[in-house]
């Protein structure tokens, strides 16, 4: 908390504050100070990327801003070497409530397809590192569909989850009718979609939408801590599990299969996997190297 | 309980009864005719649910090509009705769908139902473009499961009962019941109902995924219903796209299924109703929707 109250206080200072105010690197995108969300890395040994959603009057709401901006600090981190995962969060009420009505409110069909409407709101799904959502409060919408991009979705005991898109008369617009229906089933997909209706957190962990429900306050540690057991394993190895995984919503099963063996069959190449096996075998811990 | 004595004590009676008996319209189909396997009605403060009851209570609504002909009109009716925003199909307190009818297939031989293309129309429900809603009461066995699977929203009594024990009698599900049922339940349970007949209670099918919700026997059409309400009170427009993305889920790879709804999403920028509906947000009050 006192690190929200800090930020905040620097936040609503002018953008352009003496640098000694600002001496806190993490506020700073390698080029400039972030206004939609907070960046920084934690863990003990700093390999968890962390980005907190930060428009706390909006409820989180996603605007293009806030999305470019989390772009900027996901390209960021996929390049730093210490970050081995990456926790995306909002705050205890809300992780995002919802895309920016206002924004899209006057859009014409034309701009959409034309603009390519929402085309890079995707970029989470890109991520070749593994990325944790840490879900408190409300993932509706947008913010639901933020959360599905993720690998993996931790909720707090208050979450709810919900595609409220129809009740302003528009349908889920960045995969909520895809990976919610994958993820749920396809009666409370439907009833979600149809009527806008919202689900819990014990709801979302039942039907498979999330892995885990922690009480508020240690939600994010938790994700944290997920984040670290993930980052002491090799990065290489990480982004070919990862890959595996999600390739089961992109081909048969035969297929799939196929993927993953030409993948396991790689690992045979990396030092990682000869470092990993040699360990067991001697019975000591793994030292990888990412390679 | 008063509706189904009222209509079962008419249906008693030789069906060609004086019209003044049979004034109540919802008996009549709209082609002029009356149904005989099935009771059709409008429910909800504004009719605007279409309500389609499985009525062949000596035979527990099992599904015969007649009735499945007849649910096959009603939807069309349905479908072609501007007050009708979504739809709920049931069947009695105990029995949603205890099967398909055993005499009428069992002299069938492949070539017969090969050339004539068996089952072929039982599938009508999953293609209704406005919402479908199966409220399940007591048995969904065999063709009643692969129905009630078949609608968008699958809501169960507290004592319904789901299986597929075709393998019992030497066949297999033929509506879908593998597809359907092994992409709701996965495969270790949908493998153990497939390949034993073993019936899963509305506990485990909730807990399952395969069905939404679960109410005491007396609520579930009441709450069928107000789900119907809750749904045919946005854009029929909207929702028919919202339902074509979440099927295309069981269609498509994860990539070109977000690619289809991208373009639905899109889309939905050329009607009134997304304008009317985004706007009324901002405006903070009730969206009115036009269907267009």
């Amino acid at each position: 908390m006192a690190f929200l109250c800090r930020s905040a206080a620097v936040l609503l200072k002018p953008s352009r504050a003496a640098p000694a105010l600002l001496s806190a690197a993490r506020l700073y995108s390698s080029g400039g100070q972030y206004e939609y969300i907070l960046v920084e890395k934690r863990g003990e040994n700093n390999n968890v990327g962390f980005i907190q959603l930060n428009r706390p009057k909006a409820l989180n709401a996603l605007c293009d801003g806030l999305m470019k901006e989390v772009g900027q600090a996901l390209d960021a981190f996929e390049a730093d070497a210490d970050v081995g995962a990456i926790v995306i969060t909002g705050s205890d009420r809300a992780f995002a409530a919802g895309a920016d009505i206002k924004e899209m409110q006057n859009r014409t069909f034309q701009e959409c397809y034309g603009g390519n409407f929402l085309a890079h709101w995707n970029r989470v799904s890109m991520v070749k590192k593994p990325v944790i959502a840490a879900v408190n409060g409300f993932a509706l919408g947008g913010g639901c569909e933020l959360a599905m991009m993720c690998d993996i979705i931790y909720a707090g005991e208050k979450a709810q989850f919900g595609q409220p898109e129809i009740l302003l008369g528009t349908i889920p617009g960045s995969g909520g009718t895809q990976r919610l229906t994958r993820a749920v089933g396809k009666s409370l997909a439907m009833e979600m979609v149809l009527t806008g209706d919202r689900i819990n957190a014990q709801d979302a962990k039942q039907s498979g939408l999330v892995s885990r429900i922690y009480p508020v306050e240690q939600l994010v540690p938790e994700a944290v801590k997920c984040g670290e057991k993930i980052a002491a394993n090799s990065k290489l190895i990480s982004a070919m599990a990862k890959e595996a995984v999600n390739a089961a919503y992109e081909l048969t099963l035969a297929e799939g299969n196929h993927l993953e063996k030409r993948l396991f069959h790689a690992t045979f190449a990396t030092d990682d996997r000869k470092e990993g096996m040699t360990a067991f075998v001697e019975k000591r811990k793994a030292i990888f190297q990412d390679n």
